[in-house]
């Protein structure tokens, strides 16, 4: 007697405490990641996190370290107002040149990051020379008198850029040092990046405020990946040194939520046109908009070598479905091409954007072989018909090496996957389930977590069916 | 000695054989002769009305009149209110089912002992799936409903018994069992 328990591969283990809705959470990662419930269950937040993450593991973190601390010297050179001409061009020039090899390295013009620290810390030094001997010594009595007159007050100004500058190259050039410990100099830079990611794409101030109890700590560990700690005052980050080899092994990481915002797409991406005044907090101001959807309108500015990975499901979505292509021009504007025509995206129908929209990141290789695309309510605005199109789609997406998560709360979405494993039950091994409002590892049969995820879904339709008799 | 083809009966639901015709063992019978939960000692039992062989399969059949007897007991609760009335249905609908299948699969391994083909012992333990098929028509709403109700027998049978005991449950419309079905058991 054999049995045919329906069983997923896991690639991932999720462990969450004290995040947001979620007191505590165990979470599965497969090929086709499934985070299902009602409302306010915290699907979206564990999305959200997991794409904070993968997002921050698959960056290059070195090159973005050390573009981070080029522009940073970058951004107090050209602050300089008080400072002799003569000086603010010599100074920027040096500065400029220290781009030019900072774009080097992102270019892989120069391969090696040890190559990069040392070419940049001779560069630093000469800076540092070029810098007046008084920005190095200390401020005398006879400084702190002249700095009472209106004359004193420009050279306080003078000496405050100045030494701004000088620390800028100080900390440059204390981490271009410990290049040695590269695994140091990636964690830094993980943690700095994991940090920006949770306050962009959660849109908080602190990434202490995704805390459920104030109290205690919020603590995420992923086997053999990390582990994070964030109490009131700090976030610890720990890698694990099996983590490094799974570093950047991800084309892309994409997260692709609600079609409206693309429907208002061109007001969105002038809203990141922050004012000048914003000026250092460019970086951290909150618009209400998340980072992953900038972080996607970015990927799709790029041309990507190569054929397309899923010319087939591209042209099913398409020609067998909406009947038309979502296009991108070179200026950013976003259309929907139909019948020979084409209008702005805004004035197509929310579901055809929706659909339109997993097709055309397909077409401009944005999801391609190994991508991970995070999913936030396929089902939106998709009548059912297409909610089975969309999870189909997905499916087979994941069916061929691309990491999908989907965060639903579509019955019909779960009926679809139900029918596909009963008529193929080998492609359960892609399948991970989790089911909110809490997910648990405990129960390892593919079949009976549908039936109670559906169950839960289902409920509010069976009591108004009961109410109805 | 025992035989399974003294059990073989055509399938009928709602008083009509079902179309195609379907041959499948009759579990709950009640005349003296073919009786097959009596033969199995186990008279009282409750059980389903017939099993069948599908791809190396036992599939247990309860022929229902869902949407009648969702209302039926509906009606008998009537008196509570919606969120307590509509859980006791499902505990009554659970329960009865819960019943149905493990007194069928308690008739089956009962009946192993006693059938001398040994071919037929050993298809008898197989794997099973519980099906509930109901006649009448079924409308949207009813499809929808029928689901739901799907997913709590599905939890409530599979949360006591493995998947090498009970596959799967469906609830099928019983004038397509002729059509989901070998028109005769066919044990793999």
């Amino acid at each position: 007697m054999s049995s045919k328990r329906t069983t997923s591969q896991v690639h991932h283990r999720l462990r969450i405490r004290n995040f947001g809705k979620l007191s505590r959470a165990d979470i599965r990662v497969g090929n086709f990641t499934v985070l299902a419930g009602p409302n306010n269950t915290g699907k979206s937040f564990v999305s959200k996190l997991l794409y904070s993450i993968f997002n921050a593991l698959n960056a290059d973190l070195e090159q973005e370290r050390v573009f981070r601390l080029v522009s940073s010297l970058r951004f107090d050179s050209r602050r300089l107002v008080s400072v002799d001409g003569a000086l603010v061009a010599r100074l920027r020039r040096i500065v400029s040149d220290m781009e030019d090899v900072a774009l080097a390295y992102r270019k892989g013009d120069i391969a090696a990051l040890d190559q990069v620290a040392s070419i940049l810390l001779e560069q630093a030094t000469e800076l540092k020379r070029a810098l007046p001997e008084t920005t190095q010594a200390s401020e005398s009595a006879e400084d702190d008198a002249l700095a009472a007159t209106a004359h004193g007050s420009r050279r306080r100004l003078h000496e405050r850029e100045l030494s701004r500058l000088l620390q800028s190259i100080d900390r440059l050039s204390h981490e271009l040092k410990q290049v040695e410990d590269s695994r140091a100099f990636i964690e830094d830079e993980l943690k700095h990046r994991l940090r920006r990611n949770l306050l962009g794409n959660f849109q908080v101030p602190k990434v202490q405020d995704l805390r459920s109890d104030p109290n205690r700590n919020l603590q995420v560990h992923i086997d053999d990946l990390l582990d994070i700690d964030g109490s009131e005052n700090k976030l610890r980050l720990g890698l694990y040194s099996s983590a490094f080899g799974k570093l950047s092994d991800t084309p892309n990481v994409v997260y692709l939520e609600s079609p409206i915002y693309w429907k208002i797409f061109t007001p969105l991406r002038d809203v990141r046109r922050f004012g000048a005044s914003l000026g250092r907090a460019r970086g951290t101001a909150l618009t209400g908009v998340p980072d992953y959807f900038y972080d996607l309108v970015e990927s799709l500015t790029y041309e990507y070598t190569g054929e397309m990975a899923y010319p087939e499901i591209h042209r099913w979505l398409v020609d067998d479905v909406i009947g038309g292509k979502v296009s991108v021009s070179e200026f950013g504007e976003m259309s929907f091409e139909e019948a020979g025509r084409s209008h702005p995206l805004s004035t197509a129908a929310t579901g055809v954007a929706n659909i339109g929209m997993l097709a055309m990141l397909v077409e401009r290789k944005v999801i391609d072989r190994g991508t991970m695309l995070f999913i936030d309510e396929p089902e939106a605005h998709l009548h059912t018909a297409w909610q089975t199109v969309m999870a189909d789609a997905l499916f087979r997406l994941a069916g061929e090496g691309v990491k999908v998560v989907v965060a639903t709360h579509s019955a019909d979405i779960l009926k679809w996957l139900e029918v596909h494993l009963k008529e193929h039950p080998n492609d359960a091994r892609l399948v991970a389930l989790n089911r909110f409002p809490d997910p648990r590892c405990d129960e390892d049969d593919l079949m009976v977590q549908l039936a109670r995820m559906k169950r839960d879904l289902t409920k509010p339709f069976f009591d108004l069916y009961l109410r109805g008799m | 000695m025992t035989r399974l083809a003294e059990f073989l009966e055509e399938v009928r639901a709602g008083g009509e054989p079902v179309n195609p015709a379907l041959l499948a063992y009759r579990m709950d019978g009640t005349s003296p002769q073919s009786n097959m939960r009596a033969r199995a000692g186990l008279g009282t039992c409750n059980c389903c009305d017939y099993f069948t062989f599908s791809g190396g399969t036992v599939v247990l059949i309860e022929e229902t009149r869902l949407a009648a007897q969702i209302e039926d007991i509906l009606r008998t609760l009537a008196h509570l209110q919606d969120g307590e009335r509509n859980r006791h249905l499902l505990r009554s609908l659970k329960r009865e089912n819960r019943l149905k299948a493990y007194g069928s699969l308690l008739v089956l391994c009962r009946l192993g002992r006693e059938l001398a083909d040994q071919d037929e012992a050993a298809a008898v333990s197989g794997t099973a799936d519980f099906w509930l098929a109901f006649s009448g028509d079924m409308d949207h709403d009813d499809a929808r409903g029928f689901d739901h109700v799907r997913a709590e027998l599905m939890d409530d049978l599979r949360s006591v018994l493995t998947p090498a005991v009970v596959q799967d449950v469906r609830i099928v419309p019983a004038r397509e069992l002729g059509t989901m079905l070998p028109s005769r058991p066919l044990p793999d």
